[in-house]
């Protein structure tokens, strides 16, 4: 379970933040872009909080050292964005199992072969990045976030400009994900996705992030 | 917008940017420093080299004028005074020659000089004046101690001369003196003009051409204005245009300032185009704002000529003091003395050069700079250098390795001239010090000494008949214990009329192959005025040399024998001598011919048979002058046999072996001598020293090439691991964002730079030991004073300080990356 209740002064923005993920838990954000960074640094726990604290499956996520941060990542979360590219030189295989070689594991060929399957990478492990389409190289970007059974994904602006059945595609895939390995996933993006069935959604106002129901009540009320 | 404003944002956005490239600038500055500090070293010594050239070569025509004429009547020196193109006009009135008897044969003339002439004749007095009353005299203090009287104002010399055949003497006050220079053949003595006017003396004017005539035609029509007759005047202008081919064709500093602009040219350009990708957004960022193409190149020239303006100045002045440090080492030659230049408007050579450099190093990079495109400048890039990616798979290497090879290839251009730079630094530097430490000491002093002391008087020429003294201390020294062996040498010159058979030889020898020895000789007039002189009336000097005990043997070792036999039974019955003779490179042409052996010569009217021609050691007649600019042939005599022949003359230079408990009080007793007398000897420690500074004149700027290329390929691949660094900062980022830790970025970044230092040392090493064992050995092989010595100690002391700097610099570059980001964040957080 992910859960953040923090502010962040970013921007000079207050950034009111109550998040809560349960696992296997979809969290669907609307963002508007002048947000983008603050929002998705303070998620990640980049962003340094003026006040909060956050955890993941109970141990502490927020106000920890970079490199602690970093194994944390390489071993219980995953960052799918398109600003976080794949190696040049290695091949999909490899990136996705990079954090493997990070920690200085073996392979886990036998897993691999669930996530060839998972997330259609029958004909793309061999392939180098630069031979990838846009939605291939998302493709893996996903896979890589979700490697070795991640509790939390976070995943950025990945379907943007997607076409709707190419989002839909995606969506289907990380549903697969979220209830094999049992993760807790955070979308950030940038429209409003309704067609989509998530189990919670939250939007932005005046730089608070309320959730989809509550914001929907106010709207009425207006 | 106009083409010449540029707009204020633009202004401000280049303040920033000057900002934000301290340590670009910092960079070019150190470079731009390095670069002119080597032009004006390089600049500075060879000035040097030609001012010392052009002043040994007048010191040996006597006179720094251009045209000496004698016996000029008193009405015309007016009217050669106000000559159109005469600069300047000493006018002189010969007394006579000095005849005292402690001067021996030493040319020392008795004149009236004004002081222009006395300064064409290096001979103005530097301490007191030019005597006016006609009981003063201005002297030298060499022809002062040799009278027995030291240089003080007011002390009295007498003087001794010959007028009409009746000798004069007279007492004089001494109101003027210099020191006189030992290039000069003759010493003057200088009295007042009311003195020399009692004389009944011919006038004699040295004149200064205007430097833009031709003196050779100017002196034509002087002599036919004037009606001069042959003899009465004479050109002494030398040639510079033969000095300054001699300077010119000293191909080590054309090499040292091909490195050097190579060198420059290479680092400024790499840290211009590495500052130029790392400012990409900054032009793109200016060009969106409206600047136009030519807006951009001049905010980055503008940039660039403001570093220039900070470290070319500083760099001329390192240069400068550097430079005349170096001088006195550095120049090579045979001069008495190394007299150092000053001149500041040579500093506009290198000023030159290293614009030229800086201009030529980012003309391109800066025209590409202005065409960059707005929506490129922003894009990331991921590629590097932007080349293709290729493949590759290192397998079981570690993934750190990997990836830190993957890197290397992505900025191979910004590492090759760095790796390329070290290479060739490391070569070099190994190269030049195999041959520095294969210079034989043992091989040397073989050469240079012939025994353990030598003692010289305190005048070694042809002329000046030995010191009695020396002859004194001959037999004090010579009886002293611990004296294992010894010598003494003579030396007695005058003309003789050469038999026609071996001018013949000379002639064809300096003038066959179209008179190219003889176009050689060219830069020393006097030596030229005596070969006419013998091509005119077969006049040459002989130079007759007495020899006994330890210089005998050392001219008869069988090393030295160019023809004949030497026997040394038959030597001492005084029936034979020995003729020097210059072996040449390839055989009996290239020789200098003299007589031949079993030839008949006449010395002083007696006959003599050549017994063998020799190589005469070069130590036996070093620092000995000769009063015809080399031009003589030399012949050598059993002392005794000398005796007889130049029963007035005393020994020059005495040479003595010593056992080795005696060394240090010999020394002292020689130390002593010299202080006392004058004389100057010559020890092992004193040649160890010579040599030593040779070798440091030979291989000194080379080693400096050397380290100035490793030190610029360290600074290249410093810079190019640093900006790389600078560069990628925001893929580290996204990295740790993915699970790298620090630790593994920072290990990643030394693999790089430890991949890099290990290509240029692994290269060094297999291209140094083949050079070192091919072509150097090769080259050492062929060097008389050099035994081959094997030796990679640079690369090995080096080795480690290359690792520590490949370590250490991408941790501090990295620590300063994040310090940086943490910095910028928390100003965006305020």
């Amino acid at each position: 379970m992910f859960n953040l209740r923090g502010i962040t002064d970013k921007e000079k923005i207050i950034l009111d933040m109550k998040l809560m993920v349960e696992r296997e838990e979809i969290c669907y954000i609307v963002r508007n872009n002048e947000y983008k960074n603050a929002l998705f640094s303070a998620v990640c726990g980049w962003e340094p909080m003026a006040a909060g604290e956050g955890s993941l499956n109970g141990r502490k996520w927020l106000n920890i050292s970079l490199d602690e941060k970093a194994i944390q990542f390489r071993r219980t979360a995953g960052i799918a964005s398109r600003d976080y590219k794949l190696f040049s030189h290695m091949n999909c295989k490899r990136n996705i199992m990079i954090s493997d070689e990070l920690d200085g594991d073996r392979h886990d060929f036998k897993l691999y072969r669930k996530y060839v399957t998972i997330f259609f990478l029958d004909k793309l492990s061999e392939k180098q990045p630069k031979e990838l389409s846009e939605c291939q190289y998302a493709q893996v970007l996903l896979a890589r976030s979700f490697w070795k059974r991640k509790s939390l994904v976070i995943i950025d602006g990945l379907f943007d400009n997607m076409l709707e059945e190419e989002r839909d595609e995606f969506i289907f895939m990380i549903r697969n994900a979220v209830q094999e390995f049992h993760t807790s996933v955070i979308i950030l993006a940038a429209k409003d996705c309704t067609h989509f069935e998530v189990n919670k959604k939250y939007l932005f106002c005046n730089g608070k992030l309320i959730p989809q129901k509550v914001f929907q009540s106010i709207i009425r009320t207006i | 917008m106009s083409n010449k404003e540029v707009p204020s944002a633009v202004q401000k956005l280049v303040h920033r940017n000057f900002k934000t490239n301290k340590g670009k600038n910092l960079l070019l500055i150190a470079i731009i420093v390095l670069c002119s500090t080597f032009y004006s070293i390089f600049t500075i010594i060879p000035y040097n080299e030609y001012k010392n050239l052009e002043r040994y070569t007048q010191h040996k025509n006597g006179t720094s004028a251009d045209i000496v004429i004698n016996d000029l009547k008193d009405e015309q020196i007016p009217r050669l005074k106000a000559w159109d193109t005469c600069t300047l006009l000493g006018e002189s009135l010969f007394v006579s020659e000095a005849e005292n008897e402690e001067l021996g044969n030493q040319d020392t003339e008795i004149r009236y000089a004004d002081n222009e002439y006395a300064q064409f004749f290096y001979s103005f007095p530097t301490v007191g004046n030019m005597p006016q009353a006609e009981d003063e005299i201005a002297i030298g203090t060499k022809t002062l101690r040799k009278l027995g009287v030291s240089p003080q104002i007011g002390n009295t010399v007498t003087i001794v001369w010959n007028e009409g055949g009746e000798q004069f003497k007279a007492e004089f006050k001494v109101v003027g003196f210099w020191n006189d220079d030992d290039e000069l053949e003759t010493r003057y003595i200088w009295v007042s003009k009311n003195f020399a006017k009692s004389y009944k003396s011919g006038n004699t004017v040295g004149i200064k051409i205007d430097d833009n005539t031709n003196v050779t035609d100017e002196l034509e029509k002087i002599v036919k204005d004037f009606d001069l007759q042959d003899g009465q005047y004479y050109l002494t202008q030398i040639n510079y245009c033969s000095i300054a081919v001699e300077i010119l064709l000293d191909f080590t500093t054309w090499i040292a300032l091909m490195v050097v602009f190579i060198i420059s040219v290479l680092m400024l350009g790499s840290v211009q185009q590495i500052s130029i990708s790392g400012n990409t957004a900054f032009y793109g960022r200016l060009k969106a704002m409206g600047a136009e193409e030519k807006q951009i190149r001049r905010v980055i020239w503008k940039e660039l000529w403001l570093v220039l303006a900070v470290s070319l100045p500083i760099g001329l002045i390192i240069g400068w003091y550097t430079g005349y440090k170096l001088v006195p080492n550095m120049i090579r030659g045979s001069f008495s003395y190394v007299e150092l230049y000053y001149n500041i408007c040579i500093l506009i050579i290198p000023a030159i050069l290293t614009i030229i450099t800086v201009f030529i190093s980012n003309f391109k990079k800066i025209i590409d700079a202005g065409k960059i495109d707005i929506e490129q400048a922003f894009k990331y890039k991921v590629n590097g250098d932007n080349e293709p990616i290729r493949e590759k798979k290192y397998p079981g290497f570690p993934i750190l390795f990997q990836m830190s090879m993957d890197n290397l290839s992505r900025y191979k251009k910004r590492s090759r001239i760095g790796i390329l730079l070290i290479i060739i630094g490391l070569v070099w530097i190994s190269s030049f010090y195999v041959i520095n430490i294969s210079f034989d000491e043992n091989k040397y002093l073989a050469v240079t000494r012939i025994s353990d002391y030598s003692l010289n008087s305190n005048d070694m020429s042809d002329d000046a008949m030995g010191s009695a003294s020396l002859e004194e201390y001959a037999d004090f020294l010579f009886g002293h214990e611990g004296i294992t062996d010894h010598g003494k040498l003579y030396l007695q010159g005058y003309d003789e009329i050469l038999p026609e058979k071996v001018s013949n030889r000379i002639v064809n020898y300096y003038e066959s192959n179209n008179r190219e020895r003889l176009k050689y000789m060219s830069y020393d007039p006097v030596w030229i005025q005596q070969y006419n002189q013998m091509k005119k009336n077969g006049k040459c000097r002989y130079q007759i040399w007495g020899i006994d005990g330890l210089v005998i043997d050392a001219i008869m070792e069988q090393g030295n024998l160019i023809s004949g036999t030497f026997n040394k039974d038959e030597f001492m019955t005084g029936k034979f001598v020995i003729a020097q003779g210059i072996s040449g490179d390839e055989g009996l042409d290239e020789e200098e011919p003299t007589y031949e052996v079993g030839e008949k010569i006449l010395i002083s009217g007696k006959e003599y048979e050549i017994m063998a021609i020799a190589d005469v050691p070069y130590s036996i007649k070093q620092n000995v002058k000769s009063s015809s600019a080399g031009f003589e042939l030399s012949f050598f005599l059993p002392s005794k046999e000398f005796g007889s022949l130049f029963p007035d003359t005393n020994a020059q230079k005495l040479f003595f072996n010593i056992a080795e408990y005696a060394d240090s009080s010999i020394s002292k007793i020689l130390t002593k001598i010299e202080q006392d007398q004058g004389f100057t000897f010559t020890s092992d420690n004193q040649i160890i020293q010579q040599y030593h500074n040779e070798v440091f004149a030979q291989n000194g700027v080379e080693m400096l090439v050397g380290y100035a290329l490793i030190l610029a390929g360290m600074v290249q691949m410093g810079n190019s691991i640093f900006s790389s660094i600078i560069n990628r900062k925001k893929e580290f980022f996204l990295m740790s964002r993915i699970g790298m830790t620090q630790k593994q970025i920072k290990i990643m970044l030394i693999l790089e730079s430890l991949t890099c230092i290990a290509i240029s040392l692994i290269s060094s090493y297999i291209l140094g030991l083949a050079i070192i064992n091919f072509f150097i050995k090769f080259y050492i092989s062929s060097q008389w004073a050099m035994t081959y010595n094997f030796s990679i100690s640079p690369m090995l002391i080096l080795t480690p300080i290359l690792l520590i700097f490949a370590i250490v610099l991408p941790m501090l570059a990295y620590r300063w990356v994040i310090n940086q980001e943490m910095h910028i964040q928390s100003l965006e957080g305020e």
